[in-house]
């Protein structure tokens, strides 16, 4: 299994160069998101590569596509093209569940039952608020700058959220809710989760 | 109509000891299905998410403005979902996945107190199997 959710960190990178004053290289997590892979790829858009990673043909298509950013990969985010395999592999197998879930859930036999359940959904913030902070944390998720998580701060966060800390540590989950994003250098001004405002970011469909 | 109540064996004890005039009346069916986690998947699942709702959109771009982490907690705690749609409470859904829902059920479960309250569980309960299904592997 392909670490998608990994952190390498090259240790010269805690003198970070906000601190230090100098840049360094980094090794940046990498996941295999359609907007990062078409970053890779002229001429391919996230579409494109979001619609061949729901195939097993598509996903080797990527792969052999990819092959020629071997040496950037590796040297960018420490990571080969066996493990490049299982990420795109992972993903694309990800996309093809919540095809599956967005279309049961849309299903004619369903459709009533579940637009009930997201009524009752709607009105939990007052009635269940650990199930609405959650989710909100799951929106939240992909926008946040693993720094963040990195400096404590999503401790200090989540146990500001009643309740919230306790159920994400059982399951185990608190680091995962803070994907790896792509590397963004800190900026004067770029609040909390060091993200200047105004660049695109892959995966995100608003600027930041 | 209400969903049936997709218990799993434990929840199903954790239902039967509820007071019998809250048990009464409610469809039950056997949640037989079940998915094993991993942070990998998890982080697939949360990389994926599409949100096109402007409410949740402004949520994110407010959070990474955020100056401190009372600021991003007081943000999520004043979370609405009345207007957040359907889809994207969906996509939601999906990047928790089944097991936080089954940790958000335990509780609700054990303090079941009235009709509606069961009612609220049958959404998340009806939720998670479709998760289940969803995420169970295809036979090759």
């Amino acid at each position: 299994m392909g670490s998608s959710a990994r952190t390498k960190r090259d240790p010269a990178n805690d003198n970070r160069p906000e601190k230090a004053g100098i840049e360094t290289p980094e090794v940046r997590p990498f996941q295999a998101q359609p907007e990062v892979l078409s970053q890779y790829l002229e001429n391919v858009k996230a579409d494109e590569v979001e619609a061949m990673m729901k195939s097993v043909e598509g996903r080797e298509k990527l792969v052999d596509m990819l092959g020629t950013h071997a040496e950037d990969l590796q040297e960018a985010h420490g990571i080969d093209l066996k493990e490049l395999r299982e990420q795109i592999d992972l993903a694309g197998e990800t996309l093809e569940q919540k095809e599956r879930f967005l279309q049961d859930v849309q299903s004619p036999e369903k459709k009533g039952l579940f637009r009930r359940a997201w009524e009752k959904v709607k009105g939990f913030p007052r009635k269940h608020p650990v199930v609405t902070a959650l989710l909100a944390v799951a929106a939240i998720a992909g926008a946040t700058a693993a720094g963040f998580y990195l400096t404590g701060n999503w401790e200090l966060l989540l146990s500001k959220i009643a309740g919230l800390g306790k159920a994400l540590k059982a399951m185990g989950a608190s680091g995962e809710l803070i994907p790896p994003t792509p590397n963004t250098p800190p900026l004067p001004g770029g609040g909390v989760f060091e993200i200047p405002g105004g660049s695109p970011t892959p995966g995100l469909d608003i600027p930041t | 109509m209400a969903a049936p109540l997709w218990l799993t064996t434990d929840e199903r004890k954790a239902f039967d000891a509820l007071p019998e005039a809250v048990r009464n009346g409610w469809e039950l069916k056997e949640e037989t299905l079940s998915f094993t986690d991993t942070p990998e998947r998890r982080s697939a699942r949360l990389g994926l998410v599409r949100l096109h709702d402007t409410k949740l959109l402004a949520l994110r771009e407010k959070v990474q403005k955020a100056a401190t982490p009372e600021e991003v907690a007081a943000l999520l705690a004043e979370m609405d979902l009345h207007d957040v749609t359907e889809g994207d409470l969906a996509e939601l859904f999906f990047a928790l996945g089944p097991d936080a829902l089954t940790l958000l059920i335990a509780p609700l479960l054990r303090d079941a107190k009235t009709d509606g309250d069961l009612d609220d569980l049958a959404s998340l309960l009806m939720i998670r199997h479709s998760l289940l299904e969803s995420l169970r592997l295809r036979p090759e």
